[in-house]
C-alpha cells in the first residue's frame, strides 16, 4: 500500500492535470483524505487477478434482440444553436470566445 | 375540498379526471404546503442558518410556479372540453435538479452550473409532460449527486428530514424524498447510482424505485457514473411508483443503453399478489462487511430493530403465500463499496471534464492568462469540496499504472456481483428467486454531521445494501416497514432481476396492503404535526 501513497509532489501534479484550483486549506484536507481513502480502494486487492470473471463495463447484458442497432453516422444539427450560445459566458458572431490557447509541445 | 396534498397521485389524478377538483386548485394547495413547511429555498447566496431554518425542510432550489400554472390550466381546459388527458393529468411533481428542463435553471446543486438554463428537456421530463403531470419545482441534492446526506450541496440551507429536522434526509435524492414525505407533491423524480433513491426513501418513510439499468432513459440527465446511473420515482405509495414507472419507462433512441423491452402495466400487475412467489433472504445483507485496520474483513450487525422488521416482513410474506428461501449466497456483496469507490470516481472524473467555464455555467471573473487558466480558476471556484475530492481521486485511480490493480479489479468485482444475482434469480438454478428481500440501509437516518461530507467512507456503508444492484444493473424498490425506537422511518428493499420491476413492486405492494392499518403508519413526520 505504501508504494501507492500519494506524495505532495504527485498531489500537486494531479491538481494541475485535473485543472482545478484549490485553496491551501482544501489542498491540505484533500491530500490527507485521498491517502486515507486508499484503505478502501485497497480492499479490492483481496480479489485475485486470476478471478474467473472478466471485467465488465455493464452489469446487465444487452443481447442483440434488445440492443439498439448502430445509428447512421449522420449529422443532425441542433435546431436552436442560439440557445446554446446564450448559455456561454462570452460569445461573438455566433462563436464561443475563449482566451488564448497556448501552444503545447508534446514531449 | 380539504387537504389534497396528503392524497396519493392516483387519488389526485382520479379527482381531477372526475372534475371533483381542478388541477389549478391542487397546484395551489401544493404550493401552499411548500410555503408552510419548506422555508427558504436552497441558494448560493446563503449566509448562515437561522433558528427558523432548523425547523423547515428546504427541499426546493426553485419553484416553477408560472410553468406549472400554465400546464395545470391546460389540463383543466382539456378536461372541461371532454378531451383525453394523460394518466398523471394535473398531478404536481418535483424533480431532482439534475434533470435538464428547457429554459429552467438546472444546477446539479453546484455553483459551476449557476445560471445555466438547458436548451432542451430530458426524455423523462418530456414523458411526464405527455402524461400531463405538472412540474412545479426542482429539488436539492448532494452536489452532482456526490453523497448520501445532502450535506454536500452548494445550495444552502441543506435539506432536512421531515421526520426530525435534526436528521439528514439521506441522499443524494434527499430533496425528492423530503418533499414527498412532507406532502410537497405526491411524486418526485430522483436518480440512483449506488442507492441515491432507495437510501433517502428509507430515511424519510417513502417508496423509492430504482429500475433496471436501461429501463428509463438517461438522456438529458446530468451524469455521475454513466455505467450505473438509473432514474426513478419517489412516492408515498407503491401504486404511485408503479404508475410513474409505466409513464417514464421505455426504449429511447437517444440513450443507447435503453433496451427494446416491452413496458408492463405495473399498476395492473400489483393485483397479482405474492402467492407462490419465491422470496430470498441472504445473510450477506444482514450485516455490514468492511475491512478493519488489520486489513481483515470484519462485520457489524445491522440495527436490531431493523432486524425485527425483516423478521416480521418474512412472516407476513409467508402468511400471504410466498415461499421464503433462506441463506441465499451473495458472497461478493462485500466488494460493492470498494468497487463503487473506484468505478464511480473514475467515471465522475470523466464526466466532470465538461465543466470548463467556457461553454456554460460559472466562469471566473478574475483575469486569466490563457484558456487553461480559465479552466483552473473557474473549476476551482465552481466545484465544492466533495466534487474536488472525487475528481482528484478519480484521476488518481484512473492512471494507467493502476489499471489492473484497481480499475480492472473493480470491473471484475462488478462481474462477480452480477454473478451473485444470476445465481439467485436463474429460473433453472438452485434458488429460482423472484425477489430478494433486504434492509434498504443498515440503520435509520443519522444526525447532521454524523457522517459529514468530509467523511465519505462512513457514509458509503449506508449504500452497502443498495449499490450491488447498481453493479448488477438490476432493479430494487425501498418501501417503509416501520419506525425505530426514536420514531425514525426504516425501509426494506425488494430487489429483482432484469426488467422484473413488476415482481418487486408486487412484493412491496403486498407488504404495504398487509400493514396498511398498523399504528406506525398513522404516525406523521414532525413537520406535518
Amino acid at each position: 500500500m505504501d508504494d501507492d501513497k500519494i506524495t505532495k509532489e504527485l498531489f500537486e501534479e494531479y491538481v494541475n492535470v485535473a485543472e482545478v484550483e484549490l485553496s491551501s486549506e482544501e489542498a491540505d484536507s484533500i491530500y490527507a483524505k485521498m491517502n486515507e481513502q486508499l484503505k478502501v480502494i485497497h480492499q479490492l486487492l483481496s480479489i485475485p487477478h486470476e478471478a474467473e470473471y472478466d471485467p465488465v463495463i455493464h452489469g446487465n447484458p444487452y443481447p442483440a434482440e434488445i440492443r439498439m442497432p448502430l445509428r447512421e453516422d449522420v449529422w443532425i444539427p441542433f435546431e436552436h444553436p442560439e440557445d446554446i450560445l446564450a448559455a456561454a459566458p462570452r460569445t461573438s458572431d455566433g462563436y464561443i470566445v475563449s482566451p488564448d490557447v497556448p501552444h503545447q509541445k508534446l514531449v | 375540498m380539504s387537504d389534497l396534498t396528503s392524497l396519493t397521485a392516483l387519488e389526485q389524478a382520479k379527482l381531477i379526471r372526475e372534475k371533483q377538483i381542478s388541477a389549478v386548485e391542487l397546484l395551489d394547495q401544493t404550493l401552499e404546503q411548500v410555503k408552510r413547511v419548506d422555508g427558504r429555498p436552497g441558494s448560493l447566496d446563503f449566509d448562515h442558518e437561522t433558528e427558523e431554518d432548523k425547523h423547515k425542510v428546504h427541499a426546493f432550489i426553485i419553484l416553477t410556479e408560472e410553468h406549472a400554472r400554465e400546464k395545470a390550466r391546460s389540463v383543466d381546459e382539456r378536461i372541461a372540453k371532454g378531451k383525453s388527458v394523460g394518466a398523471l393529468a394535473g398531478v404536481p411533481y418535483s424533480v431532482k435538479d439534475v434533470y435538464c428542463t428547457k429554459g429552467i435553471q438546472t444546477t446539479a446543486a453546484s455553483k459551476i452550473l449557476s445560471g445555466w438554463k438547458p436548451p432542451y428537456d430530458s426524455t423523462v421530463i418530456e414523458k411526464m409532460d405527455q402524461a400531463d403531470a405538472v412540474m412545479f419545482g426542482k429539488v436539492n441534492l448532494d452536489e452532482f449527486t456526490f453523497g448520501g446526506s445532502n450535506e454536500t450541496t452548494a445550495f444552502k440551507p441543506t435539506v432536512r428530514n421531515p421526520w426530525n429536522t435534526d436528521r439528514v434526509p439521506g441522499g443524494s435524492s434527499g430533496g425528492s424524498a423530503a418533499a414527498v414525505a412532507a406532502n410537497e407533491g405526491a411524486i418526485s423524480l430522483g436518480t440512483d447510482t449506488g442507492g441515491s433513491i432507495r437510501e433517502p426513501a428509507a430515511f424519510t418513510g417513502v417508496v423509492g424505485l430504482k429500475p433496471t439499468y436501461g429501463r428509463v432513459s438517461r438522456y438529458g440527465v446530468i451524469p455521475f457514473a454513466s455505467s450505473m446511473d438509473s432514474l426513478g420515482p419517489l412516492t408515498r405509495s407503491v401504486s404511485d411508483a408503479a404508475l410513474v414507472l409505466r409513464e417514464i419507462a421505455g426504449f429511447d433512441p437517444r440513450d443507447s443503453v435503453t433496451g427494446k423491452v416491452s413496458v408492463d402495466n405495473y399498476l395492473e400487475e400489483l393485483k397479482k399478489g405474492v402467492k407462490g412467489m419465491r422470496i430470498g433472504i441472504s445473510q450477506d445483507y444482514m450485516q455490514i462487511t468492511y475491512m478493519d485496520d488489520n486489513g481483515e474483513y470484519a462485520s457489524a450487525p445491522i440495527d436490531p430493530v431493523l432486524l425485527a422488521k425483516m423478521e416480521k416482513a418474512i412472516s407476513i410474506y409467508k402468511e400471504l403465500g410466498a415461499e421464503i428461501i433462506e441463506d441465499i449466497p451473495m458472497p461478493n456483496t462485500k466488494y460493492s463499496v470498494p468497487s463503487y469507490f473506484v468505478i464511480t470516481r473514475i467515471e465522475a472524473y470523466s464526466n466532470l471534464q465538461r465543466y470548463d467555464g467556457l461553454k456554460y455555467g460559472h466562469s471566473t471573473s478574475r483575469p486569466v492568462t490563457d484558456m487553461y487558466d480559465l479552466y483552473y480558476k473557474s473549476r476551482g471556484e465552481g466545484f465544492g469540496y466533495q466534487t474536488k475530492l472525487r475528481l482528484l481521486t478519480g484521476l488518481f485511480a484512473s492512471q494507467e499504472k493502476f489499471y489492473e490493480k484497481y480499475y480492472g479489479r473493480a470491473m471484475r468485482a462488478r462481474g462477480m456481483l452480477r454473478n451473485d444475482f444470476d445465481n439467485a434469480f436463474n429460473p433453472q438454478g438452485k434458488y429460482r428467486l423472484d425477489v430478494l428481500l433486504t434492509p434498504s440501509t443498515p440503520s435509520a437516518a443519522f444526525p447532521f454531521g454524523g457522517a459529514t461530507a468530509k467523511d465519505s467512507l462512513k457514509m458509503q456503508f449506508a449504500d452497502q445494501f443498495t449499490s450491488p444492484m447498481n453493479f448488477a444493473g438490476t432493479p430494487g424498490v425501498s418501501f417503509p416497514c416501520g419506525l425505530d425506537n426514536e420514531g425514525m422511518p426504516l425501509g426494506l428493499q425488494a430487489a429483482g432481476y432484469d426488467y422484473c420491476e413488476s415482481k418487486i413492486l408486487r412484493a412491496a405492494y403486498a407488504f404495504e396492503q398487509a400493514t396498511i392499518d398498523e399504528d406506525w403508519r398513522k404516525v406523521k413526520p414532525m413537520v406535518l404535526k
